[in-house]
C-alpha cells in the first residue's frame, strides 16, 4: 500500500519534465490530485460527510438513533415556515449582517489609510498591532469585560455617555439596543483582521501609480477615488465576503453576552436571537435535532446565494470598470 | 493629512482598541470591586495574590502542554495541507480544480452549530474520540491557509518554475527550496490564524474529550471562570491567562501579516 | 531531504487514506468489555463546572462511592453532556448514566432512555424510609405516567436575597412577604436610597411563574391534558401589571444572574431575584463585607406563595447490559441516602435532596446559611411544583420570557402581550411546531 502510493508520488513528480503530451497531462492531473488530496480529504470526511447527514436527516423525523428514522418529506421546513421565532431569528440575522457589513468594510478602510505608510509619514506599526490584537483573544475571555462596560447602572458605556451628556442605555437589557452592543463588541473583536486585509491591498498598489496621481495634482479624496479605489476593488470585495460569512454565523458572542451558559441566550425577549443560536438551542436545548437540520440547510443555502451575489455584483463593477 | 493628525489619530484608535483588555488587567490586579466603581478606576495596582491563587488552583502546566501539543501539530499539518493545496491551484492544471476550489471555499459557509452532532459519530468511527487527534486532524486544513498560499505562489514569477522544470528539478524540490522560502510571509500568517483558532478551541474540545488529562488550556480555563464567577479578580485572572499565550505568540508573528495577505488576487500574474 | 520529504508525503496520504476506508466500512466495530470479570463499569456524564462547589462535591461523592462499593467503578465524566448525548446516541456510544436537565419527551418515544422503576423497587430497592424522606416535588419531578424517568441529581428553587444594611439604612424594619408589601418596600427603598436600585428580576420562566401561580394561575388549561396554557386569565394580569408598575416607577430593572450578583455584591442593589444555585455564587461575590437575607418569593393574591422545583436528573440511558442498570440503581439510592445527601447539602452549594440529610448535616449549617435553609423550607411546601414536562415546555418558556419582558418594559400591552404567548404556546403545546 504505503510502497505503491511513493510509487504514485514519485511518477507524479516527474510530471514536471518532458514536452507536454497525453502522459505529461495525465502526469500534470495526477500530480495535483496527489496535492490537493490531504486537505480534501480532510473536507470532505470532517466536513462535507457530517453536512450531508444534516442534508439528510432534515427530512426525517430523526430519533436520536441511525436506524428507523421516518421520512417525512418537507415537512420540518413546513413548520420553520409557520414558526414566527425562525423567522424574527432571519429577521435578526439579516439586521446584524446588514449593519456590520458596510460598518465594518468602511471602519476597516478608514483605518487602513489611517495607519499605512505615506509620503512623510512611517506606518503605524503599534496601532496597527493594537486594533489587531482583539481578534486574537478568545471570545470567552473577552466578553465578560464587555458584559462589565455595557452593565446599564455602573458600566463604563454609560459612564461616558453620561460624561458626554448622551442619554444612558440599556445596553444588552434592552431590545432596541441589545443586538446593537453586540455589533459594537463584533467590531471590536474583527475589525482588526479586516484593515490588514485593507493594508495588505493598499500596500500593493505601486508606489509610482500613487506618486503620479498626486503629480497630476490629485491630493486627498480626488487620488482617493480615482486612483486608490479602484485598485482595491478586489480586496474590498474579499473584505465584504469574508465579513458577511463570518456575520451570518456568529454565535460564541451572542451566547456569551446575552446569556451564557446560565439561562437562555438570545433575550431579551429574542432580540439577539439570530439564525446560528435559534439552531443550536433547537438542537441541543429543544432537542428537535431534524428541525434544526432544516434550519441549517437554510441558512448554508442563504449564506450560498449571499456570496453568489455578492460574486455577481463584484464581477460587473469591481472587474469590469 | 498633516502627520501630527495623523499621529494623533492613530493614537487615539490604538488605545480605544486595546482599553479593555488594559482594563482586564486593571479588574485582576486592582482592588476587589474595581470593575464597577464609580468614578472608574483606571490604574492597575499589581495585585498578583489573584492571579497567583488561579495559578495554584489549575493543573496549569499540564493543560498547557497539551495545547502545545495540539496546537504544534495543528500548525505544521496546516502548513503541510496548505501549501500543497494552494500549489495546486496555482499552478497545476487538472480537472475538477475549480471544484477543490469551491470545496475549501464552501467549508467557510457550513453552519456549525448542529454540525457537532454528526462529527461526533464519524470521530467515534475513526476511533479518534478523546484522543489528540480528535482535536488535530479535523483542523489539520483550512481554507484561509490555502488560499493565502495560492496567492502567495501565484505571485512568483512563472519563469523560476520554468527554470526548475528545465534544471530537472522534482516539484517536491522546488516547493521546498524555491517557493516556500518566498513564501514566508504567508508561512507566518498561517502560523498565527492557525494557533488563534487552535489554541482558543473550546466547544469541540469540550464534546469530543473526555479525559482531563489531554483537555486543553481554554477549557480547563472556561471552566474556571465559570467557577469564580462571583470572584471579579479571579474571574479577570483566569481570563487574563487565557489571553497571555496569544498575545504572546502575537507580538512575534504580527509584523509578517500584512506582507502575508498581500499577493495573489491583490496583484496580478505576470 | 527530498527523499524524507517523499516519505512523510507518502505516509500522510496513507493515513489519509486509510481514515476514509474506515469510514466508509463504517468503522471498527466496538466491543463492550463490561462481562468481562472486575467491577460493573457504569459511565456518567455530567456537567458541572469542574472547578466550582457542585463539580468538586461531585466529583468527591463518587470517589467516595467508588471506594465504598468495591463492585461497581462509576466512571466520571463532566463534558456539555447534552451536546454529547446526542451525538453519543447516533454513534451508538452513550453512557449508562447521564446527567441532564429537563428531559424530553423525545428521548422517551426514542426508547432512548429506561425508566428507573424496576430498578428502585423490590429485593434490594429502596427502603420505604428513604424513599419516604426525599421531598415530594423532587421525587416526582422526573415523573410521567407513574414512572420515574428522571432522578433529580440537584434541585433548585427561586428565592430573593437583600442586603440587609440598605434595609435598615432605609427604616424597614422586616423583609417582605406578600408582594404588596414588596411594592410598598421598593418604593420606599426607591425614595429614600435614590442611589440604589431597589429590585432586580430575571426575565426567565422561573421567576415569573412564581408569582404567576401564587396569585391563582394555572400552568395549563383545565383539562387540557397540557396541550393547552392558560395565561390569558386575571392571574397572569395581575402578575404582569405588578411587575410593569414597578418597573415604569423605576424600582426594577432585569438583568442576568452574574450581572445581578455583582450588582448586588456592590451594595448598589437592595432586593435581588435568584436562586437557591446561585446563593453561594452571591455569597463569593459579596465576601462578607454585609449581611445578606433570604426570603421566599413573597405570598400573592392565594394568600400562599409558590414556587418552581427544577435541576438535573440522572437518566438510564438505554442499550446497556442489566448489571450496568442495578449499579446505576445503587448509585443513585446511594445517592439519595443521609450521608452523601449531608455532603451535597452541606458543600455544593445546592440544598439536600432528602430529609434525611437534615440532621446528618453540620450543626448551625442551616443557620448560618439562610440561602440553604430557606430553599428546604420551599422544597417542603406543598406549593412547590416540578417544572412541567410536557413536550416543547422549554419553547413555551421561551414565549413566556419575551412576552414578560415586553410587557413590563412597555413595549406590548400587558393584554395583547398575553394574548400573543397563548398562541405561541398553544402552538408549541399541540405539538404543531416540531414533530
Amino acid at each position: 500500500m504505503i510502497s505503491s502510493r511513493a510509487a504514485f508520488l514519485r511518477s507524479f513528480t516527474r510530471a514536471m519534465h518532458g514536452p507536454r503530451s497525453i502522459g505529461a497531462t495525465l502526469r500534470e492531473a495526477l500530480l495535483g490530485y496527489g496535492l490537493v488530496m490531504p486537505s480534501a480529504l480532510i473536507f470532505l470526511v470532517f466536513y462535507y460527510a457530517p453536512a450531508a447527514f444534516l442534508a439528510y436527516i432534515s427530512f426525517f423525523h430523526w430519533n436520536l438513533f441511525v436506524n428507523g428514522n421516518q421520512f417525512v418529506g418537507l415537512r420540518n421546513f413546513e413548520i420553520l415556515a409557520n414558526q414566527p421565532l425562525f423567522w424574527r431569528s432571519l429577521f435578526n440575522t439579516a439586521y446584524y449582517v446588514v449593519v456590520l457589513v458596510p460598518t465594518t468594510t468602511l471602519l476597516a478602510l478608514a483605518f487602513a489609510l489611517l495607519l499605512r505608510e505615506m509620503p512623510n509619514l512611517r506606518s503605524g506599526g503599534l496601532s496597527r498591532a493594537l486594533i489587531f490584537l482583539p481578534h486574537v483573544t478568545p471570545v470567552v475571555a473577552t466578553s465578560i469585560i464587555w458584559v462589565w462596560i455595557f452593565n446599564p447602572n455602573f458600566g463604563l458605556a454609560n459612564a461616558i455617555l453620561g460624561f458626554l451628556h448622551l442619554p444612558q442605555l440599556n445596553w444588552l437589557q434592552s431590545v432596541t439596543w441589545a443586538l446593537p452592543s453586540v455589533m459594537i463588541y463584533t467590531l471590536w473583536h474583527s475589525v482588526g483582521l479586516y484593515t490588514v486585509l485593507f493594508l495588505a491591498g493598499l500596500a500593493s498598489i505601486p508606489k509610482n501609480v500613487l506618486e503620479a496621481a498626486s503629480v497630476d495634482g490629485g491630493h486627498g479624496w480626488f487620488a482617493f477615488r480615482r486612483v486608490v479605489w479602484p485598485m482595491l476593488g478586489p480586496v474590498t470585495f474579499f473584505v465584504i465576503v469574508l465579513v458577511s460569512v463570518n456575520t451570518i454565523q456568529t454565535f460564541s458572542q451572542i451566547y456569551t453576552l446575552t446569556g451564557g451558559p446560565s439561562s437562555l441566550a438570545g433575550g431579551p425577549a429574542f432580540a439577539t436571537t439570530t439564525d446560528s443560536l435559534l439552531i443550536y438551542q433547537t438542537a441541543f436545548l429543544y432537542q428537535h435535532f431534524s428541525l434544526a437540520s432544516a434550519m441549517s440547510l437554510v441558512l448554508f443555502v442563504l449564506t450560498l446565494a449571499l456570496t453568489l451575489i455578492q460574486k455577481l455584483l463584484a464581477d460587473r463593477i469591481v472587474f469590469y470598470r | 493629512m498633516r502627520a501630527p493628525l495623523t499621529l494623533i489619530l492613530r493614537a487615539v484608535i490604538g488605545m480605544a482598541w486595546i482599553f479593555p483588555v488594559y482594563w482586564l488587567i486593571v479588574v485582576a490586579t486592582g482592588a476587589r470591586g474595581s470593575a464597577y466603581s464609580i468614578p472608574p478606576v483606571f490604574v492597575p495596582l499589581f495585585h498578583f495574590l489573584p492571579v497567583a491563587s488561579v495559578l495554584a488552583h489549575t493543573h496549569l502546566l499540564q493543560h498547557v502542554l497539551n495545547s502545545v501539543i495540539v496546537t504544534t501539530s495543528t500548525i505544521v499539518l496546516v502548513l503541510f495541507t496548505g501549501a500543497l493545496g494552494g500549489y495546486a491551484l496555482s499552478e497545476v492544471r487538472f480537472p475538477g480544480r475549480s471544484l477543490y476550489f469551491l470545496l475549501a471555499l464552501g467549508v467557510m459557509m457550513l453552519p456549525q452549530q448542529a454540525l457537532m452532532v454528526p462529527q461526533y459519530v464519524v470521530l467515534y468511527h475513526l476511533r479518534m474520540l478523546n484522543t489528540y487527534a480528535a482535536m488535530i486532524i479535523p483542523f489539520a486544513t483550512s481554507t484561509s491557509s490555502i488560499f493565502l498560499f495560492r496567492q502567495f505562489f501565484m505571485r512568483l514569477p512563472t519563469s523560476y518554475r520554468d527554470i526548475a522544470s528545465v534544471e530537472g528539478v522534482s516539484t517536491a524540490r522546488y516547493l521546498w527550496r524555491v517557493a516556500l522560502p518566498l513564501a514566508r510571509p504567508a508561512v507566518a500568517a498561517t502560523v498565527l490564524l492557525t494557533f488563534i483558532s487552535s489554541w482558543n478551541m473550546f466547544q469541540w474540545p469540550l464534546v469530543m474529550i473526555s479525559s482531563k488529562s489531554i483537555q486543553p488550556l481554554e477549557v480547563s480555563l472556561t471552566f474556571y471562570m465559570q467557577a469564580f464567577e462571583g470572584h471579579w479578580r479571579q474571574l479577570a485572572s483566569v481570563a487574563l491567562l487565557a489571553l497571555l499565550p496569544v498575545i504572546g505568540v502575537f507580538a512575534l508573528t504580527q509584523r509578517y501579516i500584512v506582507s502575508a495577505v498581500a499577493g495573489g488576487e491583490l496583484a496580478q500574474k505576470e | 531531504m527530498v527523499h524524507r520529504g517523499y516519505a512523510r508525503a507518502a505516509a500522510f496520504v496513507a493515513i489519509a487514506a486509510a481514515s476514509v476506508i474506515l469510514a466508509a466500512y463504517g468503522g471498527p466495530s466496538t466491543t463492550h468489555a463490561s462481562a468481562a470479570k472486575g467491577p460493573v463499569r457504569i459511565s456518567l456524564w455530567e456537567s458541572h463546572s469542574p472547578g466550582g462547589p457542585p463539580g468538586k462535591s461531585m466529583v468527591a461523592l463518587v470517589n467516595l462511592f467508588n471506594r465504598t462499593h468495591r463492585g461497581i467503578q462509576v466512571e466520571l465524566t463532566v463534558t456539555k453532556a447534552s451536546h454529547k448525548l446526542l451525538g453519543a446516541f447516533a454513534a451508538g456510544d452513550a453512557p449508562v448514566l447521564a446527567e441532564v436537565s429537563h428531559y424530553d419527551a423525545a428521548f422517551i418515544t426514542a426508547h432512548a432512555i429506561k425508566s428507573w422503576n424496576p430498578y428502585l423497587s423490590g429485593a434490594g430497592g429502596m427502603s420505604a424510609v428513604e424513599r419516604g424522606a426525599i421531598f415530594p416535588v423532587t421525587w416526582t419531578n422526573g415523573q410521567v405516567n407513574g414512572q420515574h424517568w428522571r432522578l433529580q441529581a440537584n434541585v433548585k428553587v427561586s428565592q430573593l436575597s437583600y442586603n440587609i444594611g440598605l434595609f435598615r439604612k432605609a427604616g424597614i424594619s422586616s423583609p417582605p412577604a406578600t408582594w404588596a408589601q414588596l411594592a410598598a418596600d421598593v418604593a420606599i427603598l426607591h425614595k429614600r436610597l435614590p442611589a440604589v436600585v431597589p429590585l432586580a428580576w430575571k426575565d426567565s420562566s422561573a421567576h415569573i411563574l412564581p408569582p404567576f401561580l401564587s396569585n391563582g394561575g394555572t400552568l395549563f388549561a383545565p383539562g387540557s391534558h397540557e396541550k393547552k396554557a392558560n395565561f390569558v386569565t386575571p392571574a397572569a394580569v395581575e402578575t404582569f401589571t405588578f411587575f410593569r408598575r414597578l418597573y415604569a416607577n423605576h424600582q426594577m430593572i432585569f438583568a442576568h444572574g452574574s450581572e445581578i450578583r455583582a450588582d448586588f455584591a456592590a451594595g448598589k442593589l437592595a432586593i435581588a431575584d435568584g436562586t437557591s444555585a446561585g446563593y453561594q455564587k452571591l455569597l463569593d461575590a459579596v465576601a462578607g463585607r454585609f449581611q445578606i437575607g433570604v426570603i421566599p418569593f413573597p405570598a400573592g393574591s392565594t394568600g400562599h406563595t409558590a414556587n418552581l422545583a427544577q435541576g438535573l436528573g440522572f437518566v438510564l440511558v438505554a442499550h446497556h447490559t442489566p448489571a450496568q442498570y442495578r449499579a446505576a440503581a445503587t448509585f443513585v439510592q446511594w445517592w439519595f441516602s443521609a450521608q452523601p445527601q449531608a455532603y451535597w447539602g452541606s458543600r455544593s452549594g445546592y440544598p439536600p435532596e432528602s430529609k434525611l440529610a437534615l440532621s446528618a448535616m453540620p450543626s448551625g449549617y442551616l443557620r448560618r446559611y439562610p440561602g440553604i435553609s430557606v430553599a428546604v423550607r420551599i422544597l417542603e411546601s406543598p406549593y412547590t411544583v416540578a417544572r412541567p414536562v410536557a413536550t416543547a415546555y422549554k419553547e413555551v418558556q421561551g414565549s413566556l420570557d419575551a412576552a414578560f419582558f415586553n410587557a413590563v418594559t412597555g413595549k406590548a400591552s400587558v393584554m395583547s402581550a398575553l394574548r400573543s404567548l397563548e398562541t405561541q404556546a398553544n402552538a408549541y403545546l399541540s405539538g404543531s411546531s416540531a414533530l
